[in-house]
């Protein structure tokens, strides 16, 4: 037999946890649909790092750390998965954003620029992808450290190299639409 | 000797602090070139964040309270139990304590094995071995008119799904012989069954309005509300059986 599992939690741990909810959601949900480029994965992803945050009873001594450790997992297990269905997605979710511009001439740059900004940081790994979108979620070097296991000396350095790999890449690209 | 860009990053984003920072600080102060390298590391930086925001968009209208009701109704997967390796290790220990007296002479269980084999014959003598338990199991609380997608990552070389359509409200799969993982959503169930040859038996409610069965990218039943539109199990009656 299944068991329901009890997950109702003490008031401390709500109040907490509601805190943690509205501070960190909205950037979490940010961060992981710049990481996958759909939003419907992103937002399923962010969703189930907070319910496994509250399933988990207490909060653990780095609650934003913990929540992007989880949504890097979720996202490398939805990536593995659905890898080959990624572009599809990714050209569709593409389409539902750009309906909702207004000027088609503005839709269209805009549009161009999102292509060009996410070929940009597909050119970089997914660690170097990782640390330089947390670090402009305005994680701290020590919590990317924790999230990406990566030595907290070493940050600065990946973050430098990802937003100058970054820049190349993106002006390639404008360099070869023009 | 100037600063690398490491350290000049971890100057931007104020990350150093105490002696370190003080000492990289007092070098930018007379060094012109690493100023320059700051500057631009620093436009940079800015410039990409502005750039990033092009991906951007609309977060979910989700509250605390709605994922603090997901967790609560939420089922968790159970994992292979230990009742059924304490079984296991249960018969076991009993085949070798009877092994070992029966190999005894003059023990009385010797003496019962010998006449129970005589009394038998070799033709007649056909070990029964136990059907293996159903154990692993995930599950999912559904509400009627649902939709549950069930996805096994892989096909297997062996092993077989049984699919059981019954009045229920949870989704649910049962696993025997192998130790499988599950990723379990809302409305999914995710089998890590790379390389793996369990068989599995699946319950689903039968008033839901929609249900998906995919092996890899292959749909191997679909459902919507009463009309099957996928079917590649044999049927029999709510039952479907199909081997791997």
């Amino acid at each position: 037999m299944s068991e329901r599992r009890d997950v109702k939690q003490d008031e401390p741990f709500e109040r907490a946890f509601r805190d943690v909810f509205e501070a960190w959601f909205q950037s979490l949900f940010r961060y992981v649909n710049r990481l996958c480029g759909d939003p419907a994965t992103a937002a399923d992803i962010a969703q189930e790092s907070f319910v496994r945050l509250y399933q988990r009873g207490e909060l653990p001594d780095d609650p934003r750390a913990w929540l992007v450790t989880v949504s890097n997992n979720l996202f490398r297990d939805a990536h593995r998965r659905t890898g080959r269905r990624r572009e599809l997605l990714e050209a569709k979710a593409d389409r539902l954003y750009d309906e909702t511009g207004s000027d088609p001439v503005e839709r269209l740059e805009a549009d161009e620029r999102k292509q060009r900004v996410r070929k940009a940081l597909a050119t970089l790994s997914v660690r170097d992808q990782q640390a330089l979108l947390l670090r402009h979620e305005g994680y701290t070097y020590r919590e990317i450290a924790r999230a990406l296991d990566y030595g907290e000396a070493g940050v600065g350095k990946l973050i430098s190299r990802a937003t100058r790999a970054f820049q190349r890449a993106y002006e390639e690209m404008v360099d070869a639409s023009t | 000797m100037h600063l690398h860009d490491g350290e000049l990053q971890g100057l931007l984003d104020r990350e150093l602090g105490g002696s370190e920072e003080e000492s990289l600080r007092a070098h930018v102060a007379v060094c012109e070139q690493c100023v320059a390298r700051m500057k631009a590391m620093k436009s940079a930086f800015r410039e990409t964040g502005q750039l990033l925001t092009a991906l951007d968009a609309s977060p979910p209208a989700m509250s605390a309270d709605q994922l603090i009701e997901i967790a609560q109704r939420r089922h968790i997967p159970a994992r292979r139990t230990p009742r059924g390796i304490a079984w296991a290790a249960s018969v076991a220990g009993l085949v070798i304590a009877t092994v070992v007296a029966a190999a005894i002479p003059g023990s009385p269980v010797r003496t019962i094995v010998q006449n129970l084999l005589e009394e038998l014959g070799p033709e007649s003598f056909e070990p029964i071995a136990p059907a293996e338990p159903w154990d692993a199991q995930a599950g999912v609380a559904m509400t009627p008119d649902g939709a549950i997608e069930i996805v096994f990552e892989a096909a297997q070389s062996s092993g077989s799904i049984e699919v059981q359509l019954v009045e229920t409200d949870i989704a649910r799969i049962e696993v025997r012989g192998d130790s499988i993982g599950f990723a379990v959503g809302d409305r999914s169930i995710q089998v890590e069954n790379q390389n793996a040859t369990a068989s599995y038996r699946i319950t689903l409610p039968d008033n839901l309005s929609q249900t998906v069965i995919r092996v890899g990218m292959r749909t191997i039943f679909a459902k919507q509300g009463s009309r099957v539109l996928q079917n590649e199990f044999d049927r029999d009656g709510e039952s479907y059986r199909l081997a791997f």
